[in-house]
């Protein structure tokens, strides 16, 4: 049975009753005159604004996108089959946006905030938080210099990615886009453990309902949904709403960022995107570019990544932010930080394609994967060449930044080295060592989904790799070293090693007890 | 992207020609119509506006049954036109410009009224007050709705004052949601 609260107490209604305004006021309507998949023309409204939401008299929404000379075209945020030639819709004077709270964590909500896992209202204080927002001007940010670790030690020892950057993820489709994501975000379980959180938001766009939820269940399971959102446009939504979901993913994040916390958004993926925005941009008449796309669409995507941001630390000047909503007066916190990690889906490795080149010219850099890397077994498919992090280094943990930090060049030197061997028999002893070095490295940096490693453990065994520990072991059994060589520094060498460590110091006593450690451990594999 | 500037066009060319021959006040009231039917049947929208394979003299017939009664000269003739420059698509937003044209040009303001019963005298008094208001020439067209439950829903020059008992409880009913979050 369900409990009586105290605010129930009938005096309580009743003076909640008398604070309610049911005044009629005098509201601006118009007639829709057209409706087609998901747009709507509309006369009358001569004072719409653009970005305006709109509401139907059976409460459906829709955001004002088109001001023509005789009409308005809007596009609906429901089902086109509920809205009829000759209805009235009215302006509500307000910008698409969406509600966020505290309460919100752990939740699956829709574009417009609507909680989608059946565990009902999303209660709380709520801010409201515009879709659309300018992006913080220079005077509010400063540079990227905190690490935001993923886990993944292909990514964290050479695209380094930092708090406040925007990363690309692109590759072919089943190359394991998603999966750095969703480890990136389940190894924030560990700062959220230690009290200093980095809220995650991942957004669905047109992925399947079934897709969606089995991430959630994942994110569920490694215990991630404590502190992560997901927002969730399937393919069966309206165009509308996946156009939408990146900017609420967005407006969310910057709810975390403004009030001094830090939060990473995970757009999965734009290429969607793209393709809503241009079926609604094609029905509203807009003019079309290449591939169809609208002219508008490369500041589609850079004012959205735009947002992604590290604010300055001085609260002042936090404080004066630009275009910061009423409802965040107040609430201003210097510090935080908005990473963003787009996610692109390329046909046929084609990276110079419309909207890959965009989004590549937008972030700050690209973990770029690849379908032949991932069918011979080496996960993540990182093509290390070719993908860069342009800021990520300064935000590199020093320990990392020592130990791997020529292990991008050594590895692109024994590509080239390689293939090169590939046409001779005869080696010399050098470039047969540095072969059987890049081969160790590449060993080690496979890793399986779902495990994510400390940034102290991932330090300790590239210090094996990149200092030469393994030439005495054969290469199938450096698994067999890392599992070894990992259940010893964790049973033994956390205090006085794997936590230093992942504290970014170093000392010579350390690198000698991760050599000694290293090498007994390849003397007892070797037998 | 140019519809709006061509029913612009044809909007005002057609004021001008209903203005020369002094049959503005009957093109307006047809022209309303004509757009009412247009806009609640969509069968006959999809006949008139993007059919050419039917003859135009039948569509016009159509059309003139449809608004109940002959058509105008005038009106034919603009309809005409409109098939001989291959418009008749952008009917509806050709009418709406004219029709928005044509009220500002005659001083007419248009107004609907709801009520959930017939009343003679808040008809008269809220003809009364937009007149006082406006100045200008009211055309009141009055419907009966039931479910507003009580009061009144009055729309007036693209605006709408909804006076209705509909309206308030909906309003109770979402603020004491939204307060105590629990679903009524």
């Amino acid at each position: 049975m369900d409990q009586i609260r105290p605010s129930e107490i009938s005096d309580v209604l009743l003076s909640q009753l008398n604070q309610i305004d049911t005044d009629a006021k005098w509201e601006e309507v118009g007639k829709v005159l057209q409706v087609s998949d998901g747009v709507v023309r509309i006369y009358g409204l001569l004072n719409a604004r653009a970005n305006e939401l709109l509401e139907f008299d059976n409460q459906m929404k829709a955001v004002v996108m088109n001001l023509e000379e005789d009409n308005v075209g809007a596009v609906l945020l429901g089902p086109t089959d509920m809205i009829k030639e000759g209805m009235t819709v009215r302006r509500t004077g307000l910008i698409a946006s969406i509600d966020v709270s505290e309460e919100m964590v752990g939740r699956v909500v829709n574009p417009l905030g609507e909680p989608l896992d059946g565990m009902g209202r999303i209660a709380g204080e709520s801010v409201r938080m515009p879709l659309e927002r300018k992006a913080p001007g220079v005077i509010f940010r400063q540079p990227v210099t905190e690490p935001l670790q993923t886990g993944l030690k292909a990514i964290d020892a050479m695209i380094p990615i930092g708090r406040g950057q925007r990363e690309l993820i692109i590759g072919d489709r089943q190359t394991g886009k998603t999966a750095i994501a969703i480890d990136t975000i389940i190894n924030q379980r560990s700062a959220y453990l230690e009290g200093k959180p980095v809220y995650c938001i991942y957004v669905a766009i047109g992925q399947k309902g079934s897709t969606v939820a089995s991430i959630v269940n994942t994110l569920r399971e490694k215990g991630a949904m404590d502190y992560t959102i997901v927002v969730a446009a399937t393919a069966a939504d309206p165009a509308a709403l996946q156009y939408y979901a990146p900017f609420a993913g967005a407006a969310i994040g910057e709810y975390f960022r403004d009030t001094g916390r830090h939060a990473l958004v995970v757009y999965d993926d734009l290429s969607k995107q793209a393709v809503a925005y241009r079926e609604v941009s094609l029905i509203l008449r807009r003019p079309s570019g290449r591939e169809a796309y609208p002219g508008d669409i490369f500041y589609l995507h850079s004012r959205l990544l735009e947002r992604a941001a590290k604010i300055i630390g001085q609260q002042e000047l936090a404080e004066q932010m630009n275009d910061l909503p009423e409802s965040l007066r107040g609430k201003v916190r210097a510090g935080g930080s908005l990473t963003a990690l787009p996610i692109i889906e390329t046909q046929a490795s084609d990276v110079s394609a419309y909207i890959p080149t965009n989004v590549i010219s937008i972030t700050d850099g690209q973990i770029f994967l690849e379908t032949d890397l991932f069918n011979q077994g080496f996960r993540p498919a990182i093509n290390v060449g070719i993908s860069v992090s342009r800021v990520g280094g300064s935000a590199q943990v020093k320990s990392m930044k020592k130990v791997a930090g020529t292990l991008k060049i050594d590895q692109a030197q024994y590509r080239e080295l390689e293939a090169f061997s590939k046409f001779s028999s005869d080696l010399d002893p050098v470039t047969a060592m540095a072969l059987d070095k890049g081969r160790k490295n590449n060993e080690l940096l496979k890793q399986p989904q779902y495990s994510p490693m400390p940034v102290g453990e991932q330090v300790a065994l590239l210090y094996c790799g990149t200092k030469g520990l393994l030439k005495e072991l054969p290469l199938e059994l450096v698994n067999d070293f890392q599992t070894a060589f990992l259940s010893k520094l964790r049973a033994f060498r956390k205090e006085d090693v794997l936590e230093p460590l992942g504290r970014g110091e170093t000392d010579s006593k350390i690198f000698e007890i991760l050599e000694k450690e290293a090498l007994s451990i390849v003397n007892g594999l070797k037998g | 992207m140019n519809a709006g500037s061509i029913s612009n066009r044809y909007g005002k060319a057609f004021l001008k020609y209903v203005v020369q021959e002094g049959v503005q006040t009957q093109a307006l009231r047809q022209s309303e119509a004509l757009l009412k039917i247009i806009l609640s049947l969509p069968s006959l929208r999809e006949v008139l506006m993007h059919r050419p394979d039917i003859q135009i003299s039948d569509r016009l017939a159509l059309a003139a049954t449809a608004t109940g009664g002959n058509l105008l000269p005038q009106m034919n003739r603009f309809l005409l036109l409109l098939e001989r420059k291959s418009r008749m698509d952008l009917l509806d937003r050709i009418l709406w410009s004219f029709i928005l044209q044509c009220r500002q040009y005659c001083n007419v303001k248009s107004c609907t009224l709801v009520t959930s019963l017939p009343d003679e005298k808040l008809e008269t008094r809220v003809r009364e007050w937009l007149q006082g208001m406006s100045g200008g020439e009211i055309c009141l067209d009055t419907k009966i709705d039931q479910s507003i439950i009580g009061g009144f829903v009055l729309e007036f020059d693209g605006k709408r004052l909804d006076a209705s008992v509909r309206r308030q409880l909906n309003i109770l009913q979402k603020e004491l949601v939204d307060k105590n979050n629990r679903i009524v």
